[in-house]
């Protein structure tokens, strides 16, 4: 047990990158509410395509640009 | 009076063969019929009497001495003989005829619903020994394990609250007779709309839901979801620690899986895009390219990330290392269980073999052949033109591509578009496993996002380009009136959006709480196994014994095992 709380510790005090990553995956979170709460208000197809699109954009620059690259940083082949 | 007793047993005859071909229906359509307001009802048809004894001789039944003979041709068996009347002693009545026939056809998708789900459930085993054979030998035991448990960490989790969460306010699903018990689903108004988030009936099957539909149920979706458990396995192989991996396969198939499918096949709010946003018939998929296989690579990708790469699997300026697996014949063999499983998956998903539109289950095997050969067309010719040689686990993995890339579209596609989709994944998951292995440096021992995540997401998509219009279940999909069509078929953009926002939610939700659930779990318990353990290999460190333990494990350069027999 203290053994394992003493990890937990050990993981958030080491974790530089955690704000990174929770902008990250905040990043993700919008890409995907955007054509969604946008839905009830923008009526037209072509303007509704534009938006899911977009959306997509946004939560793939959040997993790949954001997300991805925190964990790059402290990748286990750098270190080696 | 001769005369007058053919005359009646004529009449018996017709309308025995009238009960058997359709009075069902007729049955069906009057109960409404009933239950509206006495003023505005019209008076009711005159029928034949249900609780009269039907004059049974009239349909002129084999004879006791007849069936004794034998039966070759199959002419004889299954007639008015095998009719139960509920009361014995008044005989078979117009009413047992008609009940029989309705739980005939519920009966047959019963069966047909079961079955396919067993071949579903054969799947893992393909599963298993595919990643298998794609791993090192030092991690063969471990590996498999995780393979081997993930079908009970998943189906308990699913059993207590996954299930509900699913399908609990599904009914009535028509084609397996109700369901009725799972009639709850949480909705949430908002923006003036009401949005379905979640079921509220069925955790545990307690209750109301000790139900033989909903039980069919349970098994069908519970494989499925399975099949979305078991792909994680592959994508952190050979570095994640088996603790780690149980508490994470319980949280994607109690809570991930679920909340995802709900809201395309339980009745919520991306299903309704079509009738609350008029976005063609709101997002479709037939069989589960998003469902099952997107939501599964969205979580391979948010573990692989967070557990890093493997040991040996990048150069310290980021080249990547072939690290071969230790059996392509059991890799291809797997390959072709799964290929076999998929008739479960895809043609099973109508959850019907009778009525409702059903018999398009032969066009869906088709499609799922065909997209699954020109999908390892497509891998073998990516491959061969570009490094000379048609690459065997490549060749393995666009079969996989194709069959997942047409799961979604299988139900509402031609034999044209199944090959066009297949072909397009076969490619795809060639190039995207190069994305991934030397541009975002996400290691992936078996090639599960690819397979999987990408050709999960290409499969949403194609519904909205390839769906032809020709399919009929019921007369509706998803509460909207008429057929799924896609762009190129005349059906506009609209279908297409809805896939794009189903697209769109497996990105940015499945992702982001995959990602969010496995990052606390590696803050509790730690993701990744040690440096030391890994060298060595998983097989002794985590579970104690070798997978093959004659044979001598030959460290290489990464440390990992080249198998020798001893």
């Amino acid at each position: 047990m203290k053994k394992n709380l003493l990890y937990i510790r050990k993981t958030l005090y080491d974790e530089k990158e955690t704000p990174v990553k929770l902008i990250g995956v905040l990043l993700v979170l919008v890409g995907w509410l955007l054509p969604v709460l946008t839905l009830v208000s923008v009526q037209s197809t072509g303007a509704r395509l534009f938006l899911s699109l977009l959306g997509i954009a946004i939560s793939l620059a959040g997993i790949f640009g954001v997300l991805n690259k925190a964990h790059l940083k402290d990748a286990v082949w750098k270190k080696a | 009076m001769k005369s007058g007793e053919s005359l009646k047993r004529y009449l018996s005859a017709v309308a025995i063969l009238l009960v058997l071909c359709g009075l069902p229906a007729w049955a069906q359509t009057a109960a409404p019929a009933a239950a509206a307001p006495a003023a505005a009802a019209p008076p009711p048809a005159p029928g034949p009497a249900m609780d009269v004894p039907l004059n049974v001789k009239a349909a002129q039944p084999p004879s006791t001495d007849d069936l004794a003979k034998g039966d070759p041709g199959g002419t004889k068996t299954g007639t008015v003989n095998d009719v139960v009347p509920a009361d014995a002693t008044k005989g078979v009545t117009l009413a047992d005829a008609v009940n029989q026939a309705g739980q005939n056809r519920v009966a047959i998708n019963f069966v047909w619903t079961l079955v396919t789900g067993f071949l579903v459930m054969f799947m893992q085993a393909g599963f298993a020994i595919v990643e298998t054979g794609l791993c090192r030998a030092k991690n063969a035991n471990h590996t498999m394990m995780m393979n081997f448990m993930v079908y009970g960490f998943g189906l308990f989790a699913y059993w207590v609250c996954g299930f509900a969460l699913q399908m609990g306010g599904v009914a009535p699903s028509g084609t397996l007779g109700g369901a009725y018990p799972l009639n709850h689903e949480y909705a949430l108004p908002l923006l003036g709309k009401t949005w379905g988030l979640f079921g509220m009936h069925g955790f545990f099957l307690s209750g109301a839901s000790y139900d033989v539909a909903v039980m069919v149920l349970f098994l069908f979706q519970m494989v499925f979801m399975d099949t979305a458990l078991t792909i994680v396995t592959g994508a952190a192989a050979e570095r994640w620690k088996y603790a780690a991996f149980a508490i994470s396969s319980v949280f994607l198939g109690a809570i991930t899986y679920p909340v995802f499918a709900n809201w395309a096949w339980g009745g919520g709010w991306l299903s309704q895009l079509g009738a609350n946003f008029n976005l063609g018939h709101g997002y479709c998929d037939f069989a589960g390219s998003g469902v099952v296989h997107a939501v599964g690579g969205m979580t391979a990708l948010a573990v692989s990330m967070i557990v890093g790469p493997r040991i040996g699997k990048y150069t310290r300026n980021g080249t990547p290392n072939a690290m071969p697996g230790h059996d392509i014949v059991i890799v291809l063999t797997g390959c072709f269980i799964l290929a076999f499983g998929w008739f479960g998956f895809n043609p099973g998903s109508t959850l019907a073999a009778s009525g409702n539109g059903a018999l398009r289950i032969g066009s869906i095997a088709v499609n799922t052949m065909l997209a699954g050969c020109t999908g390892s067309f497509g891998a073998l010719l990516y491959m061969w033109m570009r490094y000379g040689k048609p690459d065997a686990s490549m060749t393995g993995n666009g079969l996989l591509a194709g069959l997942v890339a047409i799961t979604a579209p299988s139900g509402f596609v031609s034999t044209v578009g199944s090959v066009i989709i297949g072909f397009v994944a076969g490619l795809l998951v060639c190039v995207s496993v190069e994305l991934v292995e030397r541009v975002l440096k996400v290691d992936d021992p078996v090639g599960a996002i690819s397979v999987h995540g990408t050709n999960g997401l290409w499969g949403v998509i194609s519904v909205g380009l390839f769906a032809d219009g020709t399919s009929n279940y019921g007369g509706s999909w998803n509460g909207v009136a008429g057929s799924v069509t896609g762009l190129f078929y005349g059906g506009g953009a609209g279908q297409l959006v809805a896939q794009f926002i189903g697209v769109g939610t497996l990105l940015g939700f499945v992702f982001a709480l995959s990602y969010m659930g496995n990052w606390v779990i590696d803050i509790i318990v730690g993701q990744r196994s040690s440096a030391a353990d890994e060298l060595e290999g998983l097989d002794i460190p985590e579970m104690g014994a070798l997978c093959y333990p004659e044979f001598v494990l030959k460290p290489d350069a990464f440390g990992s095992g080249s198998v020798k027999a001893a």
